[in-house]
């Protein structure tokens, strides 16, 4: 592809020949005019041109007089309309910054402040009346810096030129990204994660009333986060749930947290399960008719957010960064979404895409993720339950509702009396990964039914490490070790709860069989553990090995 | 000090990508060495000294070994 010609020019020197527009000079062909000149120069049309002009304020400031010489306003306005009639792009920067004494203005009005308004209020016309003309006020950027940091007297009297080095980075900056903005489309889609993303804590797990989201603490952050994901999307993107939960208990936040500044009608489409965000985003895609690379992932999970930009790098992934406190402003800075030729189409997106979405569900495992689950070297551990660590295995008991496959609980002193009575067989589950050490995650508590089976009591594994399918390797290495025992079979039951329907599957999918209700009565006649398939909608399960189905215990496979 | 005229040898090196130095080279010697890469020149070395020459130092100093003496000064 031809490269696009920048034709610069600009009120005083940029040194052009300076190694800070080396990188930008790579991309673009630029030309620069004589500085100080800004009457028309060649107004033939080169296709593929951009116009840019620079314009100080302190460039044209009479200053004896105090005012700016209305002359060359007159000529920029003139040279400016020239131009975009012509339908070019020009890009105009400005900056209005010249030395003050701020203690004079005190009294007195500003001369050139005032003259400087009237400038700005027609070129502000102008930029809204023609869509080839983009205005840019550098001392937006400039502020940042500090004006003194961006001009240097001493350039000036050696060189003619206002600004010191960090200056001229600034506005090579500038230039490139407006220029990739204008060439560029903007991203259309926010995707965005639920817990501790949308509020703090998790919701399958704290519940609704504990969620942080509000006006205090933490809480404040959350809602002004969402005060900024409310602002763009009415600037036309839409927004997408992509969220590891039980659908229902998202949704719930959404009806009836009373201090959800998004609403349910605000989301476009969701994928709110417990299935690899990577899949539910390309279904997304499909369902939205929307490429990949209009999508931009916000996630506070650093594993979700490296698999993102591993499996799919269309995807504009955010380091979102872990100071929740910087997310608002770091969201209204993100350039990706501004879109700099809006049409009146956009303010209905949302509700255009919304039609089109619709659910689909699949439960297949992709390649990919297995290959990503690989390369993060998972390396889980069967922990022994002692003095150390009893105490977390109690708090596993009493904490974890999602994957917890009976949701019985059990105090300090309670896992103790389990601990010490020898026909119970009971551990804890460790996981680290290339992402650090989750820690002890995982407990079994199995109790002993008769000399050949064992019903397993207790199985959770706590949320922060689902999706890893480690829940199949446990199960291998329960059977492993319980043929030590010369026990070879396992009773499982299933007890559903309003939050742990994650779980609902998993001895189904290994390969358990559901017991029948008179094979039940037997077992409750010659056991002395609690009754079982008490409830409602209980669910018994028999397994042995030799029906035992392990899909996925290749991912923990040492190669 | 042998250690600044090191400096300014491989400062003036990176700049104008050349292999030969001497205290006597000046500015227009070569065509690189022109007016603004000349600046460019003493910007770096500022930076890297962390000194600043003034106004008329930036005007005047044009060789060399004049560079180095009022480097040695600051």
């Amino acid at each position: 592809m031809k490269k696009i010609n920048l034709d610069i020019s600009s009120t005083s020197y940029l040194f052009d020949n300076h190694n800070i527009w080396n990188d930008i000079k790579k991309e673009y062909k630029l030309n620069f005019n004589d500085y100080g000149k800004l009457s028309s120069q060649n107004l033939n049309k080169i296709r593929n041109k951009i116009e840019v002009i620079f314009f100080l304020l302190i460039d044209v400031i009479d200053y004896p007089n105090n005012k700016i010489n209305q002359k060359i306003i007159d000529n920029i306005l003139n040279l400016i309309e020239q131009k975009i009639i012509s339908n070019q792009e020009v890009l105009f920067f400005y900056s209005k910054w010249y030395p003050k004494n701020y203690i004079r203005n005190i009294k007195t009005e500003d001369n050139i402040k005032k003259h400087f308004t009237s400038l700005e209020t027609k070129i502000n016309i102008l930029k809204k009346k023609f869509t080839n003309f983009y205005v840019i006020d550098l001392d937006e950027t400039f502020s940042n810096h500090g004006f003194l940091q961006i001009f240097d007297n001493r350039n000036w009297y050696v060189a003619r030129c206002r600004f010191s080095e960090l200056g001229l980075k600034k506005i090579v900056n500038s230039l490139s990204e407006v220029i990739f903005k204008i060439k560029h489309p903007s991203k259309k889609v926010l995707v965005l994660d639920c817990d501790n993303t949308l509020w703090g804590g998790i919701i399958g797990e704290d519940g609704i009333e504990n969620i942080k989201l509000g006006t205090d603490g933490v809480g404040k952050i959350f809602s002004d986060f969402q005060k900024t994901i409310l602002k763009i999307k009415k600037q036309g993107i839409l927004l997408v749930l992509a969220s590891k939960n039980n659908e229902t208990d998202v949704i719930d936040v959404f009806k009836n947290h009373k201090s959800m500044i998004l609403k349910i009608n605000d989301i476009t489409a969701y994928k709110i399960n417990w299935r690899s965000k990577t899949i539910n985003i390309k279904e997304l895609a499909n369902e939205l008719g929307l490429g990949l690379d209009s999508f931009v992932f916000w996630d506070d999970n650093p594993i979700e957010r490296a698999k993102m930009i591993k499996e799919i790098p269309e995807v504009t992934t955010i380091e979102v960064g872990e100071d929740i406190h910087e997310w608002p402003s770091k969201l209204e800075a993100l350039n990706f979404f501004v879109n700099l030729k809006p049409s009146k189409e956009d303010e209905n997106k949302t509700l255009q895409y919304k039609k089109r979405f619709e659910f689909i569900s699949e439960k297949k495992i992709s390649k990919n993720e297995k290959d990503y689950l690989k390369s993060i070297k998972l390396n889980p551990k069967i922990i022994k339950i002692d003095k150390s660590n009893i105490s977390r295995a109690s708090q596993l008991t009493l904490k974890t509702n999602q994957f917890n496959l009976r949701t019985v609980r059990y105090s300090l002193s309670e896992m103790k009396k389990i601990i010490s009575n020898r026909e119970n067989f009971s551990f804890l589950v460790s996981l680290q990964d290339l992402y650090g050490d989750h820690g002890n995650i995982g407990l079994i508590i199995l109790r002993r039914i008769n000399s050949k089976t064992y019903f397993l009591d207790t199985f959770i594994l706590s949320c922060r490490i689902l999706g890893r399918h480690l829940e199949t390797w446990i199960i291998k290495k329960l059977f492993d070790l319980i043929e030590k025992k010369q026990i070879i079979s396992l009773v499982a039951e299933y007890i559903p709860t309003k939050k742990n329907i994650v779980s609902k599957d998993v001895f189904k999918n290994h390969g358990f069989k559901k017991i029948s209700k008179s094979e039940i009565k037997k077992l409750n006649k010659n056991t002395n553990i609690p009754r079982l398939a008490n409830g409602n909608n209980s669910i018994l399960y028999f397994c042995n090995k030799k029906t035992l189905k392990l899909d996925n215990i290749d991912i923990y496979e040492k190669n | 000090m042998k250690k600044i005229e090191n400096v300014v040898e491989l400062i003036f090196k990176r700049i104008f990508k050349r292999k030969k130095f001497t205290k006597y080279l000046k500015v227009g010697d070569f065509n690189e060495w022109d007016s603004i890469s000349h600046l460019q020149f003493l910007i770096s070395l500022e930076k890297k000294f962390k000194i600043k020459f003034s106004v008329s130092e930036m005007l005047e100093l044009k060789s060399i070994k004049e560079i180095i003496k009022a480097i040695k000064k600051k």
